[in-house]
């Protein structure tokens, strides 16, 4: 008998629903539990980099005014910011949320293939969040080395945490790269292996691919951080010399010797690069697919947004030291990188131009989740194009760490993503639940977001071109190139950044209120072709699909075709059967 | 140059997927109708060709890949450091091998050798001898991961700690991970014995299990191969 996956079973090989209230929704194998899981605890250390930016901020903005805020406390939280944002918040959401949630339902697959490592995964990546959160209540407190962790300052005792608070943080990474490779596993696995009848891999919907390719990166890239995390660890704890080079730390030799900070550099990027598009592969497919839905038309160049994609997983592997032209490194290797980094502009320009394309003369209908995808396209042009003067050596040189550089990378990887998440949030919610998010508060979430990360993030491109220098706690009247408008200036950013984390709040109660008081939403409220709209329940029972798996008969974004009664035709309507099936529930 | 190794390894990782990855010129919005998939030729939906396990293993491996590839470009670039810069004189001083890394070394090719001859022994179906050989497998592993402990202590008794310099550090991370990831295979294969011993379990049953403990074990020992090869070198 052929073997016949877990995931491809019909509803006679089952497995038995679960019945407790434990199994259902705590130790749970559903992906779509897991997924909801990976998200929720996601959000929840996301509003805990959130409090820590607000802190930074109100130090930056009026310094001095507040005494909770030490120097050492303003490193801790500048660490903790950057990595939670980078790996607990964005890395989790993108791959553990929606790559759990979407691949199974939009692949037509009635779960991921090996649904128990998916439950570990999720519980191994919460005991990584335990252990970063545990830093803090370590003696020492959490590291304050920013969120490279370069040594030698990371483990001399200079710096805050430098003795128990960066090892955590290690433990934490490495435990977070264990969830993450099980995970990835699964996801790869499922794409390659669990597709319904007729989904091709190119028939599959963008999000499928950003996250699938996103994965691929990630699990050839976390190893290096890996790497770096074990030998920090020795040479922390054992006093081996991997990264530590003969220094003497308070007028004390530390013992050390020899050691090579630079490789950790080069460990830390071949991994810190390829991280930003794993972040930013899963935004761009799903913005891709909420840009086609909400604009009521076909992707503009299906075929060449794939071939980006892999194209730009590809690249992100030889671009890592771009991140490192001030490291006093040979300048044909500057040039190289330089060279890369710029080429890897020309697949994600076509991205950007296929997005604008695809909503060229589209039915655009401004709703929550479109206004956050075109407020991507924005700002990720925005960050984007200021990347190409960071990647330019002589540019960068001057630049290099200044608050240009804050405001790039923020605009690029921080809010671009960010805003993607939320808009695929307000879209996939009522899939998730049932109901409808709440439009007016989604509207209002949406405005004071968007504008106000620009308000933020525009004057720091000024500030930084003035040269104001990033990682300082305070910037004293001493210093003479900083006129006093960079004060006011700063007092701005905070005070827009304080109205920006607010109404955060309003997005958190409206995900809690809409639960219960929401819209009923249907089971295709944005009347969209994917598979995940034409399940016969909402939200998916365990194994989704009732008793037949779906059959696909088309690609994922007929919209808009000519002829045809209604304005888009599911995946799953056979070409002899063009009235749309989209009503199920 | 080590940059270059470092980046060659990984990017052949990514070049396997780039291959895996075919028939990205297909006109997914000109073709209607499910025939074009590739598995549903073969009858019911739900049958595959390739068990999802045996994939899985093998993206797994090509982790451990860029997971041992790192490492082994971080031995080059630390073992390079200082070497050509005016003022400094690079540390690096070379460890004495205990010998009794031979005899591990072939404690691991025959454990490999036993594991295929089990596999060979399900096909032929031939119960007895894929417990005996299965067995076998892993009895010389773990006798690999015991001679690795006494190289271990043999090379701290030679004043070679994990402190003593970069090298001695080094052999003790690379052997240390290999070792790891070799306990982490005994676990499957403990739980394959445990399945086989049980009832009157059949073969077809722990056919998938073997064959892919054979894998990773040819697939740590070539590891092992290319690491004791760099160590002996260097």
């Amino acid at each position: 008998m052929a073997y016949v996956a877990i995931a491809d079973r019909d509803n006679a090989h089952a497995l038995h629903d679960p019945q407790s209230f434990i199994t259902k929704y705590i130790w749970s194998q559903d992906h779509k539990v897991i997924a909801i899981q990976y998200t929720i605890t996601a959000i929840a250390i996301g509003l805990v980099a959130l409090t820590l930016s607000v802190l930074m901020r109100l130090q930056l903005g009026f310094p001095h005014s507040f005494s909770l805020i030490a120097p050492q406390n303003y490193y801790q939280f500048i660490t903790l910011h950057g990595m939670i944002m980078v790996i607990y918040l964005l890395t989790a959401l993108f791959l553990g949320g929606f790559g759990n949630y979407l691949i199974p339902l939009m692949c037509g697959a009635r779960d991921m293939v090996f649904p128990y490592l998916n439950m570990v995964s999720y519980w191994v990546y919460l005991l990584a969040v335990l252990i970063l959160v545990g830093g803090f209540f370590v003696p020492g407190g959490a590291t304050g080395s920013g969120w490279t962790l370069y040594p030698p300052q990371a483990i001399l005792s200079g710096s805050p945490g430098a003795r128990w608070g960066i090892v955590c943080m290690l433990a934490s990474l490495a435990t977070f790269i264990v969830a993450f490779t099980m995970g990835g596993l699964n996801y790869v696995t499922t794409v390659l292996q669990a597709r319904c009848r007729g989904m091709t891999m190119m028939r599959m919907p963008l999000s499928v691919w950003g996250i699938f390719m996103a994965t691929v990166l990630g699990l050839l890239a976390f190893p290096a951080l890996f790497v770096s995390a074990i030998m920090m660890t020795l040479d922390c704890l054992l006093g081996t010399s991997f990264f530590m080079p003969a220094v003497s730390s308070m007028g004390q030799p530390s013992g050390y010797n020899g050691g090579s900070p630079l490789l950790f550099q080069h460990l830390f990027w071949f991994f810190g690069h390829p991280e930003v598009y794993i972040v930013a592969l899963p935004a761009f497919g799903i913005v891709s697919d909420l840009l086609s839905t909400h604009a009521r038309r076909h992707i503009f160049g299906y075929r060449m947004m794939v071939w980006a994609i892999l194209a730009i997983g590809c690249l992100s592997f030889v671009v890592w030291a771009h991140h490192m032209y001030v490291s006093g490194m040979n300048p044909y290797f500057g040039f190289f990188f330089a060279t890369t980094t710029l080429i890897i502009a020309v697949p994600t320009a076509i991205k950007v131009y296929n997005w604008v394309l695809t909503i060229w003369r589209g039915d655009i209908h401004l709703t929550v989740p479109m206004l956050f995808a075109i407020a991507f396209i924005f700002t990720f042009i925005n960050g984007g194009l200021t990347g190409l003067f960071l990647g330019n050596v002589p540019v960068d040189v001057p630049l290099s760490a200044t608050y240009f550089v804050v405001a790039h990378f923020h605009l690029v990887m921080g809010v671009s993503p960010i805003l993607v998440v939320f808009g695929a949030l307000y879209h996939w919610y009522p899939k998730m639940t049932g109901k409808m998010l709440n439009d007016t508060m989604g509207r209002i979430h949406f405005w004071i977001t968007f504008i106000g990360t620009y308000m933020i993030y525009l004057p720091m491109y000024y500030l930084g071109i003035l040269g104001l220098p990033r990682r300082y706690y305070a910037w004293d009247e001493s210093i003479q190139f900083i006129p006093p408008s960079v004060h006011t200036m700063n007092e701005w950013i905070t005070v827009s950044a304080l109205f920006v984390a607010a109404v955060q709040l309003v997005f958190l109660f409206n995900l809690v209120w809409s639960l219960f008081k929401g819209k009923p939403a249907g089971g295709n409220p944005w009347r969209a072709t994917t598979l995940e709209w034409q399940t016969p329940d909402t939200p998916p029972v365990h194994g989704n699909w009732r008793e037949k798996l779906p059959v696909v008969y088309r690609w994922a974004y007929d919209y808009s075709v000519p002829g045809a009664k209604e304005d888009f035709i599911p995946q799953n309507v056979p070409p002899d059967k063009l009235a749309p099936a989209g009503h199920h529930s | 140059m080590n940059i270059w190794g470092a980046f060659g390894v990984l990017s052949i990782g990514v070049i396997v997927w780039f291959l895996l990855i075919r028939k990205l010129n297909t006109r997914s919005w000109e073709r209607h109708g499910s025939s074009v998939h590739v598995r549903s030729a073969r009858g019911d939906v739900g049958e595959v060709e390739v068990p999802p396990a045996r994939i899985a293993l093998w993206v797994f491996l090509a982790v451990i890949t860029s997971l041992f590839g790192l490492f082994i470009s971080a031995y080059f670039i630390r073992m390079g450091h200082g070497h050509g810069a005016a003022q400094a004189i690079s540390d690096w001083r070379s460890v004495s091998k205990p010998s009794i890394l031979w005899v591990n070394t072939a404690m691991l090719i025959l454990s490999s050798v036993t594991m295929q001859a089990a596999r060979h022994a399900v096909k032929l179906n031939n119960r007895a001898r894929v417990l005996g050989f299965l067995s076998a497998g892993g009895v010389f592993a773990v006798l690999f991961l015991g001679g690795q402990l006494i190289a271990w202590y043999q090379l701290r008794g030679a004043g070679y700690g994990l402190t003593s310099g970069p090298a001695g550090a080094f052999f003790y991370v690379l052997t240390g991970v290999h070792g790891l990831h070799l306990l982490g295979g005994l676990t499957v294969w403990l739980k394959t014995m445990i399945r086989m011993r049980r009832r009157a379990a059949e073969l077809i049953d722990v056919r998938l299990s073997i064959e892919l403990c054979t894998v990773y074990w040819h697939y740590l020992l070539l590891v092992w191969l290319v690491m004791f090869a760099l160590l002996l070198s260097t």
